[in-house]
């Protein structure tokens, strides 16, 4: 089991009810496929930063999720086949950000009592294991089609 | 934009922390680009080979997700 996180970048000019729907697929497949959901945020609709597919705006999502090894392919082969996908980013949770929540859960419990620090000592164990291998390249699903790299390429000429 | 040597601050107690390094973060992320957008060099953004690796990977990522612009618009 790893940590991951998803963004995706849904088309905003779908209905609103399509965008929330996709969303919510998303959470329930990863749920089917032997994953757990940790954290998802709605961004709400963002400007892009550079036009997709004449598009300007799209409607962010994020997801951090515990799950096999083999989700975050699934996760893509669902992605590339819905259209109201514009972009999507899976990558394992990296360990210098893991540091950061860390912190923050257990500088909590150390203000009250000290009782507290060998309680959140195995948590941290946990969580330090699994990172290390992240740390050459923790991309696991990042490029997309290469239709989106032309894209990119290109817009400087315009 | 006048660029100067800075220092990196992510070793500092009052700067950023380097845990805030992440594509999710642009407005960290854009301190250390250019107008163009183009990503600052190490002589000039201070950054030693760490920070810098972990800057410049999530600007790739950021840039991808459309979070932030491989070229800056009104240059075109």
């Amino acid at each position: 089991m790893n940590l991951y996180e998803t963004t995706i970048v849904l088309d905003s000019q779908q209905k609103a009810e399509d965008i929330q729907g996709i969303a919510a697929k998303t959470e329930t497949f990863i749920k089917n496929n032997g994953g757990t959901i940790v954290k998802s945020e709605d961004w709400g609709k963002k400007r892009l930063a550079y036009e997709i597919n004449r598009k300007q705006y799209g409607n962010y999502y994020h997801i951090q999720f515990e799950g096999p090894a083999t989700l975050p392919d699934l996760l893509e082969r669902e992605f590339r086949l819905e259209e109201t996908v514009v972009r999507y980013l899976t990558v394992r949770t990296e360990a210098h950000t893991i540091v950061k929540e860390e912190k923050k859960e257990s500088s909590l419990p150390a203000e009250e009592t000290p009782d507290a620090s060998p309680e959140s000592e195995p948590a941290k164990e946990a969580a330090v294991t699994e990172p290390p291998a992240s740390v050459d390249e923790a991309v696991v699903t990042a490029e997309s089609d290469s239709e989106v790299e032309k894209e990119a390429e290109a817009s400087p000429k315009e | 934009m006048i660029r100067k040597k800075k220092v990196n601050r992510f070793y500092e107690s009052d700067g950023p922390s380097i845990s805030d390094i992440h594509y999710k973060n642009v407005d960290l992320l854009s301190r250390f680009v250019t107008e163009q957008g183009k990503i600052l060099p190490r002589r000039t953004s201070g950054n030693d080979a760490k920070c810098q690796r972990l800057v410049k990977r999530a600007i790739k990522r950021a840039r991808h997700l459309a979070l932030m612009p491989y070229v800056t618009e009104n240059l075109r």
